[in-house]
Formats: C-alpha cells, sequence, structure tokens
C-alpha cells in the first residue's frame, strides 16, 4: 500500500517535469567554458562540387562550445566577409557576398579542414537550401511555383514574372500576382493543385505545415525551401534564388542597391548616444499582447533603426498588460490591419490608443505609438528595406527631418 | 434526523462557510501581490491608502497594474470561477452523472463558433464587445436547440438531452474545425479565445456579467432542496410534491445563462466546471444546500490562483494551468477518499 503511494506520487511529479521542462529549457544559460570543440556536421558536406556560389557555410559542434572563440578561430581560404548567426550548437556563417564560380574554398576551425568546390557560371548546380535539402539543378527552371508572399515577391523582384506560374492566396505584391494560379494559402497550400501546375521549381518557405516539403518531393519535383532569419539571410536568399533561376545578374544590382540603403540608414543611426536611442516595442497581436523579442525580424530591424527592443523574450511571446506599463516604451510598433492580413482596422493599434490604462505610457502620452504596413514588415523578401527606413523614421522622425 | 444532528450540521456548514470565505479574502490579498511586475507589499498598502485618500500614490504604473490590471482580473476570475462550478454542480446534480459539465450540453462549442464567427466574417459592430456578445448569443442558440430536439412531448428526459448535448457539441466541434482550416489570419484569435485567459479583464467586464452571474446563483441555490429531491430519482422527487419537469427546464437555462455570461469575456476556460463540484463533494459532501456556495467559492478561489500563476508564466491561457493542476490534485483527493460519485 504504502509503495504504491509513493510509486502514484513519484508518477505525478515526473508528469510535473515535463511541462517545467519545457517552459525552463529555453532559458538555461549555455556551457560556455569548453574550448576545444567537436565538430558534428558540416555543410556544404567536406569535398562537394558544384557548390552554388550563394551558400550559407554552417557547422553544428556536437556539444556547447565557446562561441566568440569559434568565431575567432573560424577561416576561409580564399578569405570571404561574411557574418556569424548561432541557432543553438549550430554556426551560421553568411557570406555578404557571392563565392567565386568554380574555386575550391577550404575551411578551417583549428584541426578541422574541410573544402568544397563551387560551380561554375550556370548548370548544373548544386544547392543546400535553408532548411537542409541538398538540391542539384541541372537546366534553369522556367516554370516556378512559390509557395510564400515573400517567396513571391523575390521571384518578382528578379524579373521572373513570366516564369512564375503559381502563388499563394496571400501574394498580393506586386499587383501582377492577382492574374497567377493560386496554390492555396501560405499556411494550407493544395499539393494537387502544385502537382497539377508542373512547376520544374518549387519555392516553398519554412512556415509551409510540416510535410509539404516531403511530400512536393515524393512527386519528383524540385523543391527550395527557405528560411531567412535576418536581413543578411535575406539578401543571402536574393542572390540564391538568383543564381538558382539564372538572374544572378539582376540579384546583384537588387542585393547591391538594398545593402547600400541598409549603409545609408546605419550610417544615419551610427552616431547616437545610448541616451538617445528610444526604448522600443513592437506589438504584434494585442488579445493577449504578443511582442517581437529578441532574435526576431523586428528586433534586428529596430536596432538598426537606431532604437533599444525592450521586449523581454525570446522570440515572439505573450507579455502581460501589467509588464507592458511597466516596461514603458518610448515608442510602440503596431503592424497594420489584423496584423496578417489587409483589413480596414488597424486592431493593435486601436486597442492601445483606446485602453485606457495605457494612457499613461510614454509612447501614448507622446502619440508615438506607429502603424507599420504588417506584409512589408514580416516577408523575408526585398521591400524590407522598406520597412527598415520606415521604421527609422519612426523611432528617429528628427533624423528625417 | 434528530434536531441536534440537523443543528450540527449547519454549524458545520458555516463553518466551513467562514473558512472559505476567509481563503477567499486571503487569497485577493495574496494574489494581488503575484504578477511579472514586481510591487512590494507594503507599497500595495500604500497604493490602498492613496486610494482612500490617505497618501498620494507612490508610483502611477503600479498604482495602474495593481488596481485597473491585478483587481479586475482577480475580481472576474472570482466571478467565471463561481459561474463555471455552479453551472457544474447544478448539470452534474441534475443528469446524476458525475461526467456533467457545463460545457456538455453544446455551451463551449456554441459560443467558441459564436465567437470565431465575430473573429472571421462579422465586422466589429459592437467595438470590442462583438465576439463577447456573439460568444454569447452562440451558447444560448445551442442550448436552445438542444433543449428543443431533446424535448419530447413536453419532457426532457435526461439521457435524451445528454445525448443530444453531446451530438451538439461534436458537430459544432467540426464547424470550429472547419472554420479553424479556413480562417487563415484569424486563426490566432480563435485560437486563443478558445484556450481561455483573463489577459485583458477590466472593470467594465466585471461590472457587466457581476449582476447577471449572482442572480443567477441565486435563483439555481433556490433550487439546491429539489435537487437533493431528484438525487433519489425523478419518481421520487414527483412524490415529493416537486414538479421535476419545471425545475429541470428552469435548473437549464439558468446554467446555460450563467455558463454563457462567463465564458463570453474569457473564452471556454475547461476543467473548472467538471471538476471544482467534485472536489467540493469529496470536502463537504453531496448536499446540495452547501454544495452550491462552497463549490462557487472553490471554482472562484482555485480560478484567482491558476490566473496568477498563468500571469508569472508569460500570459499561458488559464485553461491549460486549470487542467494541469487541478487534475493531480483532483486524482490525489480521489484516492484519498476512495470514495465514489
Amino acid at each position: 500500500m504504502k509503495t504504491k503511494k509513493i510509486i502514484l506520487i513519484l508518477a505525478l511529479l515526473l508528469l510535473l517535469t515535463i511541462p517545467l521542462y519545457l517552459l525552463f529549457c529555453g532559458h538555461l544559460p549555455v556551457n560556455t567554458t569548453h574550448s576545444s570543440q567537436s565538430v558534428a556536421a558540416v555543410s556544404p558536406p567536406s569535398e562537394a562540387t558544384n557548390v552554388c556560389v550563394a551558400t550559407k557555410i554552417s557547422v553544428t559542434f556536437s556539444d556547447a562550445v565557446n562561441r566568440p572563440a569559434i568565431e575567432a578561430e573560424f577561416a576561409i581560404e580564399p578569405s570571404v566577409p561574411g557574418r556569424f548567426y548561432w541557432s543553438g550548437d549550430t554556426m551560421t556563417f553568411v557570406p555578404s557576398t557571392s563565392l567565386e564560380y568554380s574555386t575550391t574554398y577550404t575551411i578551417m576551425i583549428n584541426d578541422d579542414t574541410w573544402r568544397f568546390k563551387t560551380a561554375g557560371e550556370g548548370y548544373p548546380v548544386t544547392i543546400i537550401d535553408d532548411l537542409g535539402y541538398t538540391i542539384a539543378l541541372t537546366e534553369k527552371p522556367e516554370r516556378i511555383s512559390s509557395l510564400a508572399p515573400s517567396n513571391t515577391e523575390i521571384l518578382f523582384a528578379l524579373g521572373l514574372e513570366d516564369n512564375v506560374i503559381g502563388v499563394t492566396e496571400y501574394c498580393n505584391y506586386p499587383s501582377e500576382t492577382e492574374d497567377k494560379e493560386k496554390i492555396g494559402s501560405y499556411t494550407t497550400p493544395n499539393i494537387e493543385k502544385i502537382v497539377n501546375l508542373n512547376p520544374d521549381l518549387v519555392l516553398a518557405a519554412y512556415g509551409n505545415p510540416t510535410g509539404t516539403v516531403e511530400a512536393l518531393k515524393s512527386f519528383n519535383l524540385t523543391v527550395v525551401g527557405l528560411n531567412a532569419r535576418n536581413l543578411d539571410e535575406i539578401l543571402y536568399d536574393l542572390r540564391l534564388v538568383g543564381e538558382l533561376t539564372g538572374t544572378s545578374a539582376n540579384a546583384s544590382v537588387l542585393v547591391a542597391d538594398m545593402v547600400q540603403r541598409i549603409e545609408v540608414t546605419d550610417e544615419r543611426m551610427s552616431n547616437l548616444k545610448d541616451e538617445e536611442r528610444p526604448t522600443v516595442l513592437h506589438i504584434i497581436w494585442h488579445d493577449p499582447i504578443w511582442v517581437a523579442g529578441k532574435g526576431t525580424f523586428e528586433d534586428e530591424l529596430i536596432k538598426r533603426s537606431g532604437g533599444v527592443n525592450i521586449a523581454p523574450v525570446e522570440g515572439y511571446r505573450a507579455l502581460s498588460l501589467e509588464k507592458l506599463i511597466d516596461l514603458n516604451p518610448d515608442v510602440i510598433i503596431t503592424p497594420s490591419g489584423s496584423g496578417m492580413g489587409c483589413t480596414l482596422t488597424n486592431f493593435c493599434y486601436e486597442y492601445i490608443m483606446s485602453e485606457p490604462r495605457l494612457r499613461g505610457i510614454e509612447a501614448v502620452r507622446n502619440d508615438r505609438v506607429e502603424v507599420i504596413d504588417a506584409d512589408v514588415v514580416c516577408r523575408a523578401g526585398p521591400r524590407i528595406v522598406d520597412a527598415l527606413e520606415e521604421m527609422a523614421k519612426m523611432i528617429h522622425p528628427e533624423l528625417y527631418w | 434526523m434528530t434536531k441536534i444532528a440537523y443543528f450540527r450540521k449547519f454549524i458545520h456548514w458555516k463553518m466551513v462557510m467562514v473558512y472559505l470565505v476567509a481563503i477567499l479574502c486571503l487569497t485577493i490579498v495574496l494574489t494581488t501581490a503575484i504578477g511579472p511586475v514586481y510591487v512590494p507589499p507594503l507599497e500595495i498598502v500604500a497604493l490602498l491608502g492613496s486610494k482612500l485618500q490617505l497618501c498620494e500614490p507612490s508610483s502611477i504604473p503600479h498604482e495602474i497594474i495593481i488596481f485597473q490590471i491585478r483587481l479586475p482580473r482577480i475580481f472576474l476570475g472570482i466571478l467565471v470561477g463561481l459561474s463555471l462550478a455552479t453551472a457544474g454542480t447544478a448539470l452534474q446534480g441534475l443528469f446524476k452523472n458525475p461526467m456533467a459539465d457545463p460545457y456538455i450540453i453544446g455551451i463551449a462549442s456554441g459560443a467558441a463558433v459564436g465567437a470565431a464567427l465575430s473573429m472571421m466574417v462579422l465586422p466589429q459592430i459592437f467595438s470590442v464587445y462583438t465576439t463577447p456578445i456573439m460568444a454569447f448569443l452562440g451558447a444560448l442558440f445551442t442550448i436552445f436547440l438542444v433543449y428543443n430536439i431533446a424535448n419530447v412531448g413536453g419532457r426532457i428526459p435526461v439521457d435524451t438531452l445528454l445525448l443530444t448535448g453531446i451530438a451538439v457539441s461534436l458537430f459544432l466541434g467540426a464547424v470550429l474545425s472547419l472554420m479553424m482550416s479556413i480562417a487563415g489570419e484569424a486563426l490566432h484569435n480563435i485560437f486563443f479565445w478558445i484556450m481561455g485567459g483573463f489577459w485583458l479583464a477590466n472593470w467594465t467586464q466585471v461590472k457587466i456579467i457581476v449582476l447577471p452571474v449572482l442572480v443567477c446563483f441565486g435563483l439555481i441555490y433556490l433550487f439546491a432542496k429539489d435537487l437533493n429531491a431528484m438525487l433519489l430519482g425523478e419518481e421520487s422527487a414527483q412524490t415529493l410534491g416537486i414538479n421535476v419537469e419545471a425545475s429541470k427546464r428552469i435548473l437549464l437555462v439558468l446554467s446555460a445563462f450563467i455558463t454563457a455570461a462567463a465564458v463570453s469575456f474569457t473564452g471556454t476556460i475547461g476543467f473548472v466546471g467538471l471538476i471544482i463540484p467534485h472536489i467540493t463533494r469529496i470536502l463537504v459532501g453531496p448536499d446540495h444546500r452547501i454544495l452550491f456556495p462552497a463549490s462557487a467559492l472553490v471554482g472562484g478561489i482555485f480560478l484567482v490562483w491558476t490566473d496568477a500563476l498563468a500571469r508569472l508564466l508569460g500570459e499561458m491561457p488559464v485553461g491549460i494551468l486549470t487542467a494541469f493542476f487541478g487534475a493531480p490534485f483532483f486524482i490525489y483527493l480521489l484516492r484519498k477518499r476512495k470514495r465514489g460519485y
């Protein structure tokens, strides 16, 4: 009887630990005491050939490592400028330019060395997409179906409007997308319709439902998945799609223009002192209040726009009303409409302006609750630079007259 | 039952009520100090003083947090907990079925479909109150439908009612799933509404539901003795001079109304209406005269604490926590007492 009771209690405690683990595992500090590393996987793989010149280099370590030390030890020969991004134990080096055609690159981290050879101009070309799949293309794709609004915008910006044969119901920019065949929505793409269009390239996105890419691949379709998590990766994706679709010249013009505009904004904000950087909160939904925390697009845009994102969370998370009052941001940025589509009412903005309990916070008192075009700010496409400039004007109106 | 035994029981009930009211008061005081923003207890006392014009408020944001955010949340929590527990008790007694809860006759799915409809199709005709109003109407419409389907020649057989409720619930559940699958951009709204929460609770919401909820509670309480008699079986109750059909009908409508009022602002918070009556029954026994007030208080206390925890855990939907902490506690009580329903 007693043992039974103890077992029961233990079982209940065990059950309790699961959600506690789920709640707190995200917040555990990463052990950074290791200085020696062990590389578990690399991409592009060692001795790979025909690698696309638009490629990211990612290294997965088998255990937690000292990030700055690894970044310092990382070397690529011939050298390429770029930035490091981390996600768990995986480090991704995103080059800020394309690599050279038909060149052997050597990568070194301490004693680990591997090399790969880039493809020549044109086809065949092997790419590793943002979802980790390796895809080989033998000829220029002519019939392209997009599974996300951001992908559609990228394809149109590269001048491929005649090659795009399918878009999603959410694709509303540019207006020419109206005439394109709809393959369902971004969250519920219709496999049948896509297969029926017989595309020779499907441009998927991370947000498509799990299994979509596998399902399409099982019909022998060429699927490339994009998942840009920051401005560098958006630029990289533009170059990648350029290489894939034989529009690399357009891509480099577009990327150069975007880089130039980003630099102008960076330049403008570079002389700001810390006290001149207002605290900003990007509220994406109000019932409950959801904010864009660290590591989100919005976070990077706020930083680059000369603001300080004071959301005390990682990723997109709910925030209490009382915490919002306590944070007391100088500027609040809200998405237009319902946050994802175009409705006439700007729900978040209306809520924040009409909530009597928020009247005391700085942003409301000084009329600095702003509305930004939701489609522009949340799509990882070429218009992200428009969002950046828009946001910079909202956070630092004094720098823009 | 002798007079003395009855008197003892009465004293016992009185003590139970005194304890529960004391716990509720303590709950209000303690949970006021709980939240993601730390406000020192002494400052809360000082803020209370400033409300009574005794001193100047020390901090305006903190004053808003305590009096405009936490207190309305707590009072809305008490009212919703009270409503769900009362409706649950009434329906479990009415159906003589331990599985019955306020949602079993389709109130939750009806309210959810109403709310989803308001989020997807209807323009915001009543501004922020569109969703609560639609949820309320959805719940009432569902109960009207179930009631009329189950009505056989002026009588409402309990099992027919239960089965009709389940069938209509399942049907509306499918309607809701259909709406969610095509909702697209409104999906997150519907999703959060279904899980339920006190994110945006304010005094206006408390003021709107306090009167209907308390009046319904009072009216349901009047049927405590009838429910006691009906536990012996409908025929026995009939012979004791109770108009069973009329009582059933009125209790059903009142339970539906009180539940609809509760879920309209906060979404369908599960578990409270099912388990709280059982927990209270284990604590005070099956007599509805004490069961109603006691389970109302236990429901309120329970929901206020889970909501306090919810706001500490980054605004987790409270419906997750109610089941999460209530279910193990209920299992514990069940094991300890080893007593049936």
